[in-house]
């Protein structure tokens, strides 16, 4: 017999390398995207996953959900949602010949959130989102309820369509763990998704884990080990994100704020559950580079020179890397 | 498995990382000394500080001090085992593992037990799969060992070709040590001078005065050939103006006839000898000795000796007035009868004489010490030449009559005072000249030496007779006109035949011809605007003119 954690090392890799599968039969390609999800999910955060329409964004977290066995809802943002279509709200209902209020639950309460296109929310329903995000409750009506646990929320956006939109402020992009982008699929995998979508069955996942064993991998994730000087590392990465006297000099010329210390703890995070993924028992200068894009991309304010020479953050956060030493 | 495997295992690597860091290391150090090494023999090439021998020495040095250096900096070089963690981490890809395990056992980072295990299992894993071989290779760095090539190549030709300085700096240091040597020569000097019991003080400061300012000037440092000449030759013209201010050459010549007539006096015989041997010292105490002595003598005695005196007074009046004069006086007073006028002036003539020993005894030593800085003069100038001996210095500067033995080296080292019979031999020639003549002392020597800087000699010097005329009459001759164009194709002017030239009585001896013409010579030298570093060279041709 193996010890608990024994086992829940190699369990670790065994349901994590069983849900990958299970999406993979589901999500043609996109494997990074798919990584990322589940490393979001085991580091028990929020995913922000954005690109065009039509590259199976809500197909990914749908599937993810199947292979999960989590409770699942969709919300579709729209400009007209009203922050209590999110949380629930109290209605009346007659009991026994009494009128109450009975607090309907909204459709945040379940183990995954999608939230579809969160940029075209107003502000207010947007706040009431990420309230839940970060807070794992909500409040209706001076009333507090708590929100099931393992409780995720990936939401997506898309980058071209704009008019009509309500961008999320930077202090609300913060509390997503990660933020992925949805790439094209290449020809042959375009191929392979017409394959799958347009023939006689469409592939299923099946389930690979339960809430309880995302819980305990969580759980297990967090007792990784890292190195004093690969958290240096990870420090300098976000102290070095800040303009004035970086050595990344698209920094300096780019960036109007950096990181916050969340992009820290994304990139630690994120870092260790990359190390159990590869099969080690501590975190390495590889695994914080792994997810560095991911962790920061969203975090790093450009200023208008770099809004106006359309300059990306992943070029900004690929200087970072650059230029910051490990030693 | 246990962590002590882990640090063997780092110990083990770190052993192979210092080992190929000396390999690494080394040679760098060792590139580092030659290319000094090179830079020093660049400089030497351009600036005349260095010999060939000196740079192959320095080459070799700085090697070994650049080798020593990096000896000592890779023997103290240490890593801990947090570093050698790190180190190995980087090396062979094993992702931190070692470096996490090290932490965790130092309790630096925290982990349950069971993932400290875990992990410790696994960097011992990884571990053995590491190949040092090929992941931490011995290797030597080919363009350090290209340019150590080059360096070598260059410094032994820099070694073995002809370094144009070479010979600059070879002759710079012979002047350098040359100075330093006439200092130590000057300082003797001053010693000397210093407890030469027969000067006066003012004389002694006198004497180092020129002596004094040579030695700041030498001291200084950083002196040039020429400037060093120049010093050594400005204090030697002080000393040979002092010493003619105080010769008492013409006075020894002349006292040699005149102490004759007191010699053969038996009452003054004491004085007369010690006139004749030219001891002025001893003539001034046999004087005051006789001015005792007057009273205890007979009538005859002392007009005998008032006769002698006035003799010898006589025979000096031309060169010491003072001394005659008080001669004179005495004798005078002799022949009056008055024995104290007579013990006075012989007491003063005693004191003139005690005064001449002591004029002559700085004369002599002012010669001296002007011979000795005319010699290191000479070294100097001649420091790393090729071909020159020992230098005749020919500076028989006091040669004629004061008796001094003039050395074969031409050092006027004695004092002259009672060696009248100095021969002097005139220094040897510069290698050019066998300026060996034997000048002596009779100033009729016949010299045959060379004129090199070493050769002097005496020779006789034509000069018009001087035909005394006074009190007589001439003789009025007729000349036909015909012969005012040639008188000599007339036949004789007189009835004799016109006398014919002989050697002797037509000539005037060369040393008191020189006299003269040193003089003006060195008149000009203070007067004129003359080059400093010619100067020497002047004083040189009219030394080598001396008799």
């Amino acid at each position: 017999m193996t010890n608990n954690t024994e086992l829940s090392v190699a369990e670790f890799r065994e349901t994590a390398a069983n849900i990958e599968a299970e999406v993979a039969k589901v999500i043609v390609g996109q494997k990074e995207v798919v990584r990322h999800a589940l490393i979001g999910i085991l580091s028990g955060g929020h995913v922000l996953l954005e690109g065009v329409p039509g590259l199976g964004k809500t197909m990914l977290i749908r599937t993810l959900s199947d292979a999960l066995h989590l409770e699942f809802s969709r919300i579709q943002f729209t400009p007209d949602l009203m922050p209590a279509d999110i949380t629930g709200t109290d209605i009346m209902e007659e009991v026994d010949g009494h009128r109450a209020f009975r607090f309907q639950q909204g459709p945040v309460f379940a183990n995954l959130i999608l939230a579809d296109e969160i940029n075209r929310a107003t502000p207010k329903t947007q706040s009431a989102m990420l309230e839940a995000m970060q807070e794992k409750q909500v409040t209706v009506a001076n009333q507090t309820y708590d929100l099931p646990r393992p409780f995720f929320v990936m939401a997506t956006q898309n980058p071209i369509e704009q008019e009509g939109t309500y961008p999320l402020p930077e202090a609300q992009l913060d509390r997503f763990l990660f933020k992925i982008n949805v790439g094209f699929p290449s020809a042959d995998e375009l191929t392979e998704i017409l394959a799958r979508t347009t023939g006689k069955e469409d592939a299923k996942a099946q389930t690979a884990a339960s809430g309880q064993n995302i819980i305990a991998m969580q759980n297990l994730a967090r007792q990784v080990p890292i190195p004093s000087h690969v958290s240096s590392y990870v420090s300098r990465l976000i102290v070095v994100s800040h303009p004035g006297s970086s050595p990344a000099p698209l920094v300096n010329q780019y960036v109007r704020y950096g990181s916050s210390p969340r992009g820290a703890q994304a990139l630690v995070l994120g870092a260790k559950i990359t190390a159990l993924l590869a099969g080690r028992y501590n975190v390495s200068f590889e695994d914080v580079t792994v997810v560095a894009p991911a962790a920061l991309r969203h975090r790093l304010l450009l200023n208008f020179e770099g809004q106006a020479e359309g300059v990306k953050t992943d070029d900004v956060v690929a200087d970072l890397i650059e230029h910051v030493g490990r030693e | 498995m246990d962590f002590n495997q882990l640090v063997q295992q780092l110990r083990s690597w770190n052993g192979r990382r210092r080992l190929r860091d000396g390999l690494l290391w080394l040679p760098r150090g060792l590139l580092a000394g030659l290319l000094l090494a090179v830079l020093v023999a660049a400089v030497a090439r351009f600036r005349p500080f260095l010999t060939n021998e000196e740079v192959a020495y320095v080459a070799v040095g700085t090697a070994v001090i650049g080798l020593v250096i990096a000896i000592i900096w890779l023997l103290l070089r240490r890593f801990s085992l947090i570093e050698q963690a790190r180190f190995a981490d980087s090396q062979f890809a094993l992702q931190e593992r070692s470096s996490t395990a090290v932490e965790i056992h130092s309790q630096q980072i925290e982990a349950t037990s069971t993932m400290a295990s875990l992990q410790l299992s696994d960097t011992l894993v990884a571990a053995r799969l590491v190949d040092t071989k090929v992941q931490l290779p011995f290797v030597l760095n080919r363009q350090d060992w290209l340019i150590i090539l080059a360096a070598v190549v260059l410094l032994a030709a820099a070694v073995l070709l002809p370094n144009p300085q070479e010979s600059i700096v070879k002759e710079n240091r012979a002047v350098k040590e040359s100075i330093e040597e006439q200092i130590e020569a000057i300082e003797a000097l001053q010693e000397e001078i210093l407890e030469n019991p027969a000067l006066t003080e003012a004389q002694r400061e006198e004497l180092l005065e020129p002596l004094e300012g040579a030695l700041q000037d030498l001291g200084t440092g950083d002196l040039s050939r020429e400037e060093a000449v120049a010093v050594l030759s400005e204090a030697e013209a002080d000393l040979r103006e002092l010493e003619a201010n105080n010769s008492t050459n013409s006075l020894q010549q002349a006292l040699q006839d005149a102490g004759q007539p007191l010699a053969d006096n038996e009452a003054g015989q004491s004085l007369g000898q010690a006139l004749q041997n030219g001891n002025l010292a001893q003539a001034g105490a046999a004087a005051a000795q006789l001015a005792d002595d007057l009273p205890q003598m007979s009538q005859e005695e002392l007009a005998q000796l008032a006769q002698d005196l006035a003799q010898t007074a006589e025979s000096l009046a031309n060169v010491d007035s003072e001394l005659a004069q008080e001669l004179a006086q005495a004798a005078q007073a002799l022949q009056n009868g008055d024995v104290a006028a007579a013990q006075q002036a012989l007491q003063q003539a005693s004191g003139t004489l005690q005064q001449r020993a002591q004029e002559g005894a700085a004369a002599a030593q002012a010669g001296q010490a002007a011979g000795q800085l005319n010699q290191g003069r000479q070294e100097v100038a001649q420091a790393d030449q090729p071909g020159q001996g020992q230098q005749g210095q020919g500076q028989q500067a006091q040669g004629q009559g004061q008796g001094q033995q003039g050395q074969g080296q031409g050092q006027n080292g004695q004092q002259g005072q009672g060696q009248g019979q100095g021969e002097g031999q005139g220094g040897e020639g510069s290698g050019n000249g066998d300026g060996s003549g034997s000048g002596s002392q009779n100033n009729t020597g016949e010299g045959t030496g060379g004129p090199g800087p070493g050769g002097g000699h005496a020779e006789n010097v034509f000069v018009p007779d001087f035909v005394d005329l006074s009190g007589e009459t001439g003789v009025d001759i007729e000349l036909p006109a015909e012969c005012l164009a040639n008188p000599a194709d007339c036949g004789g002017l007189l009835s004799e035949n016109p006398t014919d030239f002989t050697t002797e009585g037509s000539t005037i001896p060369y040393d008191q011809v020189f006299g003269d013409y040193r003089d003006a010579a060195n008149e000009a030298l203070q007067d004129d605007y003359i080059p400093l570093g010619l100067k020497g060279y002047i004083r040189d041709y009219f030394s080598s003119l001396e008799p």
